[in-house]
């Protein structure tokens, strides 16, 4: 479950509009060989981040 | 009256807008197709309206170029009625959206990928869904007349007000899609490159099917056609159909099926799902590139036109990284450099699959070089929405193609055709309008001192710069020019791999400079066609004296660049440790 997202106020709102948002579900996937790409199911969307993007996601 | 389709990257409104309009706006199942508005015309409730298909949007603001575009339309467009176009599956997500773009406009919610949504196990009450939403619901995938009946009844219902809306037995989530192994990078890149390489063998062996349909076509202009051309009474009209229509435009036209074929690939591979997933996996290494994943869509295009790529990289969210893909696409070879590249190979191999693919692999790797050259500061987060995979729809796809063909005869009988006709006019007579050779004709008298800037590559031939710079304005009038001029291309290898090399590194057409002018400025699109040409001119001189048994040479001449590079990389690295800004070459 997402826990927190910490990042530029533009980007957090594209991410709830794709389910990241405190309190929604989050499935990780897969994360590439390189740790460079993490895919990752929300209810709504399959959505593909940035390692950066992803370290701002805070999960419990 | 106006009629704005919004609603989220993917959704279906492009798809939406064409069968209202009978139009051709470019679809694909992946997020970011529609890159600008896109007016056409419907006949609803008795009335025209315009349809305007609009960028998709994820937030109201907006983040990219597009959406912002998107939403400066909304916003001038206060009269306007609304489609909101979403899809089942992701209805629960959207209706933030759809109230805060259309509460107080007249609104009807359109549907799509029903039937998808319903086989994996998604449920949805469309009516009661209407009665909660207070606006009517329509199915995007119904019967053409029942959508129109319901889009022209909307457009006069009452506006949507804003209201918080429970989807509780309405709308149930479908079962979650099995295994996705086209995430994996070790599954989805070889059966990328697999692809890449059908597609090519296809298109360019001499026993493949894309080689056997232009034999054929070069067999009807010159048996069938150019046995009815022999009839004609007049001689200069005989030469004009001959050496004008038959030779040049026809050896434009033989190559049809080749540029159908590639086109083909590029459009299973869009409508499948795998460009999406191909973007994602190639994020990694595009990020050292200084590019991002998102890029791929551009440079992906640019198989197919340049222009077209331009005008995609507005889906990108920095401005640094569009203006550095924009300065890569020109070195994708496009479907209209194929033509040239075939007639180069003809000259000295039966064939052609080596010679393509090895300009093909150079105009990629130049490309990345071009990308990691001006790689500069940090980048804007990744973030990319995975389109579900699917089996590419045969009516859409024929009838891409179809438009593609269209569209392709019409720039032949017009651009090409009209270059074509003033090239033989000029070519054929003199200052004193008699009939003369090529080389006493008005246009070797105009252009033979362009004949020194490709002696360097062994063609001190004005016909070749002629037909070179020619594709300054359409790069299919290259293998016009060089067939009707010099009857294909009389040099040898070397030569026609530094030709090559040239036609593969310069400026792009005017059309794709023009959209390049839209994006970055018209100073800097110029800047990039002139740098190109020249670096263009270097890199074929560098090709001839390599091809030519100058490799020693070659190396020679290159050490200082390499020299420049390496140095520039260790000189950024210590600023970079040190936290100052580096020496910028592009910014």
């Amino acid at each position: 479950m997402v826990a927190s997202v910490s990042c530029e106020p533009s980007m957090v709102d594209r991410l709830r509009a794709l389910g990241v948002y405190p309190c929604a579900a989050l499935i990780v996937l897969k994360i590439s060989p390189r740790k460079k790409v993490w895919f990752v199911r929300t209810e709504s969307a399959r959505i593909a981040l940035g390692a950066e993007l992803a370290a701002c996601i805070g999960v419990q | 009256m106006k009629l704005l389709l919004v609603g989220n990257p993917n959704a279906g409104k492009s798809t939406l807008f064409n069968r209202l309009t009978g139009g051709h706006a470019r679809v694909g199942n992946w997020h970011g197709v529609t890159v600008g508005a896109l007016e056409g015309e419907a006949r609803l409730a008795g009335k025209t309206v315009t349809v305007v298909d609009l960028p998709g949007m994820y937030t109201p603001q907006g983040r990219s170029m597009e959406e912002k575009a998107a939403r400066a339309c909304l916003d001038g467009a206060p009269d306007a009625c609304v489609l909101f176009v979403a899809e089942c599956a992701s209805l629960a997500r959207v209706l933030p959206l759809l109230f805060a773009l259309c509460a107080g406009r007249r609104t009807a919610l359109v549907l799509t990928k029903r039937r998808a949504f319903c086989r994996r196990g998604g449920r949805l009450d469309m009516a009661r869904l209407a009665a909660r939403l207070g606006c009517p619901v329509l199915d995007g995938e119904g019967k053409r007349r029942a959508l129109l009946e319901g889009i022209g009844a909307a457009l006069s219902c009452s506006v949507l007000k804003a209201r918080t809306v429970s989807l509780d037995g309405v709308w149930s989530a479908e079962r979650g899609e099995g295994r996705d192994v086209l995430l994996n990078a070790f599954v989805a890149l070889p059966c990328f490159l697999a692809l890449l390489v059908l597609s090519f063998a296809l298109t360019f062996v001499p026993w493949g099917p894309g080689a056997l349909m232009k034999r054929g076509i070069e067999a009807f202009f010159s048996d069938v056609l150019g046995g009815m051309a022999d009839a004609i009474a007049s001689a200069v009209l005989r030469a004009f159909v001959q050496e004008a229509l038959l030779a040049g435009l026809g050896t434009v036209l033989g190559f049809l099926p080749q540029i159908v074929l590639l086109t083909l690939f590029l459009l299973l591979l869009e409508e499948s799902g795998l460009l999406s997933r191909l973007a994602a996996l190639t994020d990694g290494c595009f990020s050292g590139l200084g590019l991002n994943g998102r890029a791929v869509f551009s440079l992906v295009m640019g198989f197919g036109c340049t222009a077209a790529a331009v005008l995609s990289t507005r889906g990108l969210d920095d401005r640094r990284v569009q203006r550095r893909t924009i300065l890569c696409l020109p070195y994708i070879p496009c479907s209209a450099k194929l033509p040239v590249f075939l007639t180069l190979s003809a000259s000295f191999t039966d064939d052609p699959f080596p010679f393509v693919l090895l300009l093909y692999a150079l105009g990629v790797g130049l490309s990345c070089l071009a990308a990691r050259l001006t790689a500069r500061g940090r980048r804007a987060p990744f973030l990319l929405e995975i389109a579900p995979l699917q089996l590419p729809q045969p009516f859409f796809v024929l009838k891409a193609l179809l438009f593609q063909i269209k569209q392709y005869i019409i720039k032949t009988a017009t651009v090409v055709l009209a270059f074509i006709a003033a090239s033989w006019l000029l070519s054929g007579f003199s200052w004193e309008f008699a009939l003369c050779p090529p080389e006493e004709s008005i246009l070797a008298s105009c252009c033979r001192w362009l004949g020194v800037l490709f002696a360097p590559a062994g063609m001190n031939d004005w016909r070749i710069a002629y037909a070179a710079l020619s594709g300054l304005i359409a790069k299919e009038n290259v293998a016009g020019a060089l067939s009707m001029l010099c009857g294909g291309f009389p040099y040898g290898r070397a030569s026609a791999l530094a030709f090559a090399v040239f036609l593969l590194t310069c400026s792009p057409c005017v059309s794709a400079v023009a959209a390049a002018a839209r994006e970055t400025g018209v100073r800097r699109a110029l800047l990039y066609a002139a740098g190109q040409t020249l670096s263009a001119l270097l890199l074929c001189y560098l090709t001839y004296a390599f091809a030519a048994g100058g490799a020693v040479y070659v190396a020679v001449a290159a050490l200082p660049a390499v020299a420049l590079f390496v140095m520039r990389s260790h000189h950024e690295k210590i600023h970079r440790n040190r936290g100052h800004a580096p020496f910028c070459i592009h910014r």
